[in-house]
């Protein structure tokens, strides 16, 4: 069900031969351009390539359940290669690396993560995610004025979802290189759940920036020095993948020849992927992303016996919700509503054929 | 402080003193300050000749706990009872209270609940304040052992009780600085761990991480344990 605010704008959108809906007005300041559609598609894949292609480095504001934090971030192309570091500038240090191999998450209290990245994902995953023939069953791409951020300029473009089952994004683009300075995730109701925010930031062409061995001036812990390395001890092999396995084409709501089937999905979200690797001796982990092309979740099949979640949990604004189907532990994870994982689980069931 | 005196708070903090000599000396205890000072000290003796550990935090609670006392607000309990002689109409008082029990179950209690039931607003706001002024100093003296050692300057507690009839010297814990917040709110320790491997596996595939780079990371980065 729609929740909208008191008061609600209709705007004719032609995203693919004319769409009407109706915006919340808290979403639509300065909005209403007759070609509003091209205009805010040309700054979102301005804001893909933005993210990829530049070399930037600032300090962000993270801002979600009335709790503030700073982080540092790094990107920059070394050799061709995509470099990023991201570290925690309140509290204790966890910093995230990323290059073109492999992401190492160090969190306070636990193990390093690293998780090996795949090579070969079709379009369909990458850059160009936002493709509007295909976003517009679901959201409204829409311009939402002009505002300023870390003291420059941006456009803001806001992903406006048609239902409660996924959220809304509004970016707010730099207008000289399109990287996005700001960006929030709007709940089911209108308002911001999460916001991050660039407070100071440097742009530039990509290869501007020298590399240097410790970018954020921070202390990193041991794990996530430097980028692209791999940490001994790294809880690395359990989670990573032997092949991709992608399902038949996309909206077909099962995992190909897997004997796990999705059933009642909600509206415009559908199976897009499927994976699985060995876990724990003969067991084998099953990895489904279900995704409606911009808002996605996950859903991981395991033997039991390796413990796992039971009921609903969450992290901010991502959601995730186990619990034991057909002698297996499921658990559904991702940036989406509580009711979306939680319909996923519900939907999930065994066909009965291929392994138990 | 005279010398017998002296003698006589040696023998009580022995256990010593005769009962007949003890009600005179603890009254000249609430009077002197010098002679309570001494009585600290003996205590502080007899504890370090038993090698028990001393804590200054006690030092002058005596005086801590009499500013304390002093600064609460006027307590409206009940004066002592007098005794009173016996009456000749005693006998008859045990049926007079049957009767006016009688009274109020018939007249009275009706009426007090309607006059619950259409209080009005004025007179609900006087009765609820006024259980505060009696209540309060209950809660603030059973805060006192816990207050006292983290707050010897007297007048500054004074204030502080002034302010607020009913001090927390000791900061609620939703008050703590850095104060991390738990990553996915649950008990089993190595439950975060592996939603969290989930999680990072899940972006790595999450065609929204493509338009938005690392930024979907944040929420990751940005909770801390809790554990």
């Amino acid at each position: 069900m729609r929740r909208l605010a008191s008061t609600v704008l209709a705007l004719g959108l032609g995203l693919t031969g004319g769409l009407t809906g109706v915006l919340p007005v808290a979403w639509a300041e300065g909005a209403a351009e007759p070609d509003a559609d091209t205009f805010a598609t040309a700054h979102l894949a301005r804001m893909a390539a933005a993210v990829d292609g530049l070399d930037y480095e600032g300090t962000l504001v993270y801002l979600a359940d009335n709790r503030l934090e700073t982080l540092h971030v790094v990107h920059r192309l070394v050799g061709g290669r995509v470099e990023e570091r991201m570290v925690s500038l309140s509290g204790s240090v966890r910093a995230v690396t990323r290059d073109q191999d492999v992401v190492t998450c160090v969190l306070s209290g636990d193990h390093p993560i690293s998780v090996k990245r795949k090579t070969g994902i079709p379009d369909l995953l990458r850059a160009p995610a936002i493709d509007p023939a295909v976003l517009s069953d679901n959201y409204f791409v829409h311009p939402l004025g002009a505002t300023r951020v870390a003291g420059r300029d941006t456009d803001v473009v806001g992903l406006i979802p048609r239902d409660d089952f996924r959220y809304g994004y509004r970016f707010y683009l730099d207008r000289q290189t399109g990287l996005p300075l700001k960006s929030d995730l709007m709940g089911t109701d209108g308002d911001a759940i999460e916001q991050i925010m660039f407070a100071a930031v440097e742009v530039g062409p990509a290869g501007s920036a020298q590399a240097s061995t410790d970018p954020t001036g921070m202390p990193v812990p041991a794990g996530a020095g430097s980028v692209g390395a791999t940490p001994a001890g790294l809880n690395q092999a359990a989670l990573a993948p032997t092949a991709l396995a992608p399902s038949g084409p996309a909206g077909e709501s099962t995992g190909g020849d897997s004997p796990w089937r999705f059933e009642d999905l909600p509206p415009g979200f559908a199976v897009r992927m499927h994976d699985s690797w060995p876990e724990g001796g003969e067991g084998r982990v099953e990895h489904f992303l279900v995704s409606d092309h911009l808002a996605s979740l996950s859903v991981f099949v395991e033997p039991l016996g390796q413990g796992g979640l039971s009921g609903h949990s969450r992290i901010g604004a991502v959601h995730a919700v186990g619990g034991q189907v057909a002698g297996h532990q499921v658990t559904v994870v991702g940036q989406v509503p509580a009711e979306t994982v939680a319909a996923v689980l519900g939907g999930l069931h065994h066909t009965g054929a291929g392994p138990r | 402080m005279k010398d017998h005196q002296r003698q006589a708070l040696s023998a009580l903090v022995d256990g010593e003193l005769p009962a007949s000599q003890a009600g005179g000396l603890l009254d000249a205890l609430g009077r002197d300050p010098e002679l309570r000072d001494q009585w600290e000290r003996y205590h502080l003796i007899g504890g370090a000749l038993r090698g028990e550990a001393a804590s200054l935090a006690y030092r002058e609670i005596a005086e801590r706990t009499r500013a304390r006392i002093a600064a609460e607000p006027t307590v409206l309990a009940p004066a002592a009872a007098r005794p009173r002689r016996p009456s000749r109409l005693a006998p008859f008082a045990g049926v007079a209270l049957a009767a006016s029990a009688a009274f109020l179950a018939v007249f009275a209690v009706p009426a007090l609940f309607q006059s619950v039931a259409h209080r009005p607003a004025a007179p609900a706001l006087a009765q609820e304040s006024a259980p505060q002024s009696v209540s309060s100093p209950a809660p603030a003296l059973a805060s006192l052992p816990a207050a006292l050692p983290t707050s010897p300057e007297a007048p500054a507690a004074q204030a502080l009780i002034a302010a607020n009839p009913a001090p927390r010297d000791v900061a609620p814990r939703r008050f703590e600085a850095g104060r991390p917040s738990q990553r996915w709110h649950v008990d089993q320790p190595g439950l975060a761990n592996k939603l969290d491997r989930l999680l990072v596996n899940h972006q790595e595939h999450a065609p929204a991480t493509g338009i938005n780079g690392m930024l979907p990371y944040a929420t990751l980065v940005s909770y801390d344990t809790g554990r």
